[in-house]
C-alpha cells in the first residue's frame, strides 16, 4: 500500500467514524431520554 | 385465465393506503382527543403504526412499478409509451422517499404511545401534541406523494409541470451511490440498529419461551423503545440503500423474501409486546404463545438470512 493510498483509506474511515459515531450518539440520547421516562411513577404509599 | 401477481399489481394494491388510511387514523387521534375517549385514542395509534408499516413495501413496489412502465427500457430519455412521464415518476419517487421518512418517525411517536399506554395506563402529555403537529406534516407530504403518483398514469388531471431538475430521490440516491463514505456508514448503522432491535427481541423471545426465567419482564419491556429505534434507524438506513440502487433489488427475490419476513415478524412483534399474556411474572406462556415467539425468532433469523444472501441469490452489488 503506497502513502497516497493509505492516506485516502484513512480519511475515509475517520469520515465513517465520525458520521457513524455523530448517529450513534442522537440515537443514544434518543434512546435515554425515552429510557428515563420509563421510570414507573412511585406512588406516594410507597416513599 | 393466468394471472401473474407482480410487485407491480402489489403496489396498485397498497399505494391508497398511506394516503386513506393516514387520515382515518389522523381522524381518529383528533376525535379521541375532543372525546377524551381511551379506547379511540389507542385505536387510532394502531392505525398509525399500521399505516406506517404498510407504507415501506408500497414505497419499494413503487421502483418496480416505475421499472415496468418507464426505467427499464430507457435509462435516461423519455418513457416508450410516449405518455407516461419520467419527470413525474421522478417526483413521485422523491415525495415518497420524504413521505417515508417521515410515516416512520410518526409511526415511531405512535408505538411509543401504544407503549407508555400499556406501561403506566396513559399516553404522556407531551406526546400527543408531537403525533399531532407530525401526523399534520406527514398528511401534507403523503398527499402530495400520492396526487403526483396519480398524474403519472392519468394526464387528464395532469397539472404538475416537467422538470428537467433531478428530483430528491436521485439526488440521495447518486449521493449515496457515488460518494466513496456514504453507503458504509449506512451500512455500519444499519448492523448498530440491527444489533439494537434483535438483542433486545431475542432476550424477550428467549424468556417466553422459558430460556431467561431470571430476568424479570420489566426489565425487558423497559428495554422495547431501544429496539424500536433500532428499527427505525434500520428502516430509514435501509431505504437509504434502496434509493442508491433500486433496480438491483426491485428484481431481487432474497430482497422480497427478506421484506415478506419482516413484514410478518414486524406485525407478530408487536402482537406480541401489546398482549398482556407474555407479561405474567412467575407463570410459564401457554404452549401457542412459545410457539409464537419460536416462530417470530426463527423469523428474525430469516430477515438476517435473506440481507446476507441479497448479493448470492439475487445477485445484487
Amino acid at each position: 500500500m503506497d502513502s497516497a493510498t493509505g492516506f485516502t483509506e484513512i480519511a475515509l474511515a475517520t469520515r465513517v467514524l465520525l458520521v457513524v459515531a455523530v448517529v450513534t450518539v442522537l440515537f443514544v440520547i434518543v434512546g435515554y431520554v425515552i429510557d428515563r421516562s420509563a421510570e414507573r411513577p412511585t406512588r406516594s404509599k410507597d416513599r | 385465465m393466468a394471472f401473474d401477481f407482480t410487485p407491480t399489481h402489489l403496489h396498485l394494491l397498497l399505494n391508497h393506503f398511506p394516503t386513506i388510511g393516514f387520515i382515518i387514523g389522523l381522524g381518529l387521534f383528533v376525535i379521541a382527543l375532543i372525546a377524551r375517549s381511551d379506547h379511540i385514542k389507542i385505536g387510532s395509534l394502531v392505525v398509525l403504526v399500521g399505516i406506517s408499516i404498510i407504507t415501506i413495501p408500497t414505497y419499494i413496489t413503487g421502483n418496480a412499478a416505475s421499472q415496468e412502465i418507464c426505467i427499464a427500457s430507457n435509462l435516461t430519455g423519455p418513457c416508450p409509451d410516449g405518455v407516461t412521464s419520467r419527470s413525474l415518476i421522478e417526483q413521485h419517487e422523491g415525495a415518497a422517499l420524504i413521505a417515508l421518512a417521515f410515516m416512520v418517525i410518526t409511526g415511531g411517536f405512535a408505538w411509543l404511545g401504544l407503549w407508555q399506554w400499556r406501561r403506566f395506563g396513559a399516553v404522556s402529555g407531551w406526546n400527543h401534541p408531537v403525533i399531532m403537529m407530525l401526523g399534520v406534516l406527514t398528511l401534507a407530504i403523503v398527499s402530495r406523494a400520492a396526487a403526483l403518483g396519480g398524474e403519472i398514469r392519468h394526464p387528464e388531471i395532469r397539472v404538475t409541470a416537467e422538470t428537467a431538475n433531478k428530483q430528491f430521490g436521485r439526488v440521495v440516491g447518486d449521493f449515496i451511490s457515488n460518494t466513496p463514505w456514504t453507503w458504509i456508514t449506512a451500512e455500519t448503522l444499519h448492523f448498530i440498529g440491527l444489533t439494537f432491535m434483535l438483542g433486545v427481541l431475542t432476550l424477550i423471545l428467549f424468556k417466553v419461551i422459558g430460556i431467561l426465567p431470571t430476568v424479570t419482564y420489566d426489565a425487558l419491556d423497559r428495554l422495547l423503545p431501544w429496539a424500536i429505534l433500532g428499527f427505525g434507524l434500520n428502516t430509514l438506513t435501509g431505504m437509504l440503500f434502496f434509493a442508491a440502487a433500486p433496480y438491483q433489488y426491485v428484481d431481487n427475490v432474497a430482497f422480497y423474501y427478506k421484506l415478506g419476513f419482516i413484514l410478518v415478524a414486524g406485525v407478530l412483534t408487536l402482537l406480541y409486546t401489546f398482549d398482556p399474556s407474555w407479561t405474567r411474572e412467575g407463570q410459564p406462556a401457554s404452549g401457542r404463545t412459545r410457539a409464537l415467539a419460536g416462530v417470530t425468532l426463527f423469523l428474525w433469523v430469516g430477515v438476517m438470512f435473506w440481507g446476507s444472501m441479497l448479493p448470492f441469490i439475487g445477485n445484487a452489488f
